[in-house]
């Protein structure tokens, strides 16, 4: 018998194997011989990445014998290392390879300190016919001509209608481009300046719902800002999503967050919702002891409309009988120097669920899938005793992260 | 209850009905044909290949059937290959084709799939040269196309 190599493999095995193949080792499997090349060169261009970008702490002040004197020191800056210039997504696009091959992608994930928008989009096909999966994390280009994509930055949280003109156009295009209909997008902006943020706006918000028959996943995170009214419109008008993830930063005080009234009153179409990663804000809290700074963060009512809200918002909630996840506030990387000399006070929020059994936690008890709640600096009640009971006999598979505000319980 | 498999080299193997059943071929055929105490011949596996094969499906007859994972998160798809698989496919180079050929032609989707990922990670981190070498390719390109090729899709080297 003859020895068996490579090419005695059937096609379509042969294509298993080149299916498992990273895109780095793809980049030498088109080179090896023309055979290879013609098999190997769609699965290159199936999935474009950025290589994925590393970081470390700066070392400046670098002494290793350094005593713990209790002395504060600001903590080393973490620096975030790119891939080198002229690889991956964006020098792919430049060199006009993106255009000749867009018909073969299937997933972009640009992870770039380099986003220039407008040449980005000039340097893509028209359409990308089987892009189903975008993923964007990156700083945009410090010579954006166009400062008009920029809002000045406010708060996020304002009840303010946040779009304008010429935002979130370039992004728009994009989305148009995909004409098979997203399943995916994930969206990142990170900016350099803290003035500025990036707009999730009326634009973006009509592009994402015209792939309404398709998406599942929408993750939006980074330097932006985003009315309520958006993230409530995707709700209403997204009937396949799975997943939606709108980070809110409270020491930046950037990202989106719902308005209680949206959930309570809202017809959401999206019932198969998996995950549910969204602030909720604006809620009544008159049980919390007012000090000047909680006051202002506290909407006015009474306890009677504040139970009311709530008990409306978790039956709303119990409706996404296959939740997975349901994430009320995001995660912080604490040990950021930003962190350290923050008063805590200052980014709780108070104005959130009390998840209390008296507010209708009980509602969410038949949420049989549920498995991760995150309830970082919210105000609330779920390690009470009488709703830590409740939680180990009716959640017992369900992992809950929250942090407790010591200094203010009496 | 157990059943006879007959390698291309009329050896006879027998074997539980279960575990002959990680083939969707041979369970196929087993339904097909019903009761039956006839042994099965296969005409394309070699009794070297079948024993390893065998082997396999032994040390998997209760895994649970896998539902294939279709992901666009290239950084999701995982080269994980179990310890004990890792292991059973440190054969030669030929023996792993033919595996792979048998698992191929016995439909046993696991095996297929532990064969590919081997495969795959003997091209991970190599030169198209050191690629060449390993599986005993001919270059055909000129150095001006290869050199032409290269410079194309420079973005999507790592480094």
């Amino acid at each position: 018998m003859n020895r068996s190599s490579f090419g005695d493999l059937p096609y379509e095995v042969q294509t298993m194997v080149i299916s498992h193949v990273t895109q780095h080792d793809l980049a030498s499997c088109i080179r090896v011989c023309k055979a290879w090349n013609k098999m190997t060169y769609p699965f290159l261009w199936r999935h474009i990445q950025d290589p994925q970008r590393t970081s470390h702490y700066g070392d400046d002040d670098d002494d290793d014998d350094e005593e713990d004197d209790g002395r504060y020191r600001p903590l080393p800056k973490e620096v975030i290392v790119y891939h080198p210039y002229g690889k991956g997504v964006i020098a792919c696009a430049r060199s006009g390879a993106l255009k000749r091959n867009g018909h073969l992608v299937k997933s972009i994930r640009i992870e770039s300190d380099m986003l220039h928008w407008s040449s980005f989009l000039q340097d893509c096909p028209p359409t990308f016919p089987r892009l189903t999966s975008l993923w964007i994390d990156g700083v945009e280009d410090h010579d954006e001509p166009d400062y008009s994509e920029r809002l000045d930055y406010r708060d996020a949280g304002d009840d303010r209608d946040d779009c304008d003109g010429g935002d979130g156009k370039y992004l728009a295009q994009l989305l148009d481009r995909c004409s098979a209909g997203l399943r995916v997008f994930s969206f990142s902006p990170r900016l350099d300046s803290d003035r500025w943020s990036y707009t999730i706006g009326d634009k973006i918000v009509e592009a994402l719902l015209k792939h309404a028959a398709t998406l599942e996943v929408v993750r939006i995170g980074g330097d932006y800002a985003c009315d309520w009214r958006h993230i409530d419109r995707l709700l209403c008008s997204l009937p396949k999503l799975k997943e939606i993830d709108f980070e809110f930063n409270c020491l930046t005080n950037r990202g989106g967050r719902l308005e209680v009234t949206a959930v309570a009153d809202s017809d959401w179409v999206c019932l198969d919702l998996e995950v549910f990663g969204c602030a909720i804000k604006g809620i009544p809290r008159p049980e919390i002891p007012r000090t000047p700074i909680i006051d202002g963060k506290v909407r006015q009512g009474t306890r009677e409309e504040s139970l009311d809200l709530q008990r409306r918002v978790y039956t709303k909630l119990a409706k996404l009988t296959k939740l997975r996840e349901l994430r009320l506030s995001s995660e912080l990387d604490e040990w950021t120097d930003e962190y350290r000399k923050i008063n805590k006070k200052h980014i709780w929020q108070y104005d959130c669920l009390s998840m209390t059994l008296e507010s209708g936690l009980d509602v969410l008890k038949d949420l049989r899938d549920l498995r991760l709640v995150v309830l970082w600096y919210l105000e609330n009640g779920i390690s009470n005793a009488e709703e830590t009971k409740w939680v180990q006999t009716n959640w017992p598979q369900v992992e809950i992260r929250f942090k407790k505000f010591y200094q203010r319980r009496r | 209850m157990t059943v006879i498999l007959v390698s291309s080299d009329n050896q006879d193997f027998k074997v539980d009905k279960e575990v002959a059943e990680r083939s969707i071929l041979i369970k196929n055929m087993l339904e097909d044909v019903g009761e039956s105490d006839s042994p099965i011949p296969l005409p394309n596996v070699t009794s070297a290949v079948l024993t390893k094969v065998i082997e396999y499906c032994e040390h998997h007859r209760n895994d649970p059937v896998q539902v294939p994972e279709e992901t666009d998160d290239p950084r999701k798809r995982s080269n994980d290959i179990e310890e004990w698989d890792m292991k059973f496919m440190q054969v030669d180079q030929e023996m792993l084709f033919e595996i792979i050929l048998a698992a191929n032609y016995l439909d046993i989707k696991p095996l297929l799939d532990v064969g590919c990922k081997t495969v795959a990670n003997i091209i991970k981190g190599k030169t198209p040269e050191e690629i060449r070498k390993a599986f005993n390719i001919v270059n055909d390109f000129t150095p001006e196309e290869e050199a032409q090729i290269k410079k194309e899709n420079e973005w999507a080297e790592d480094r």
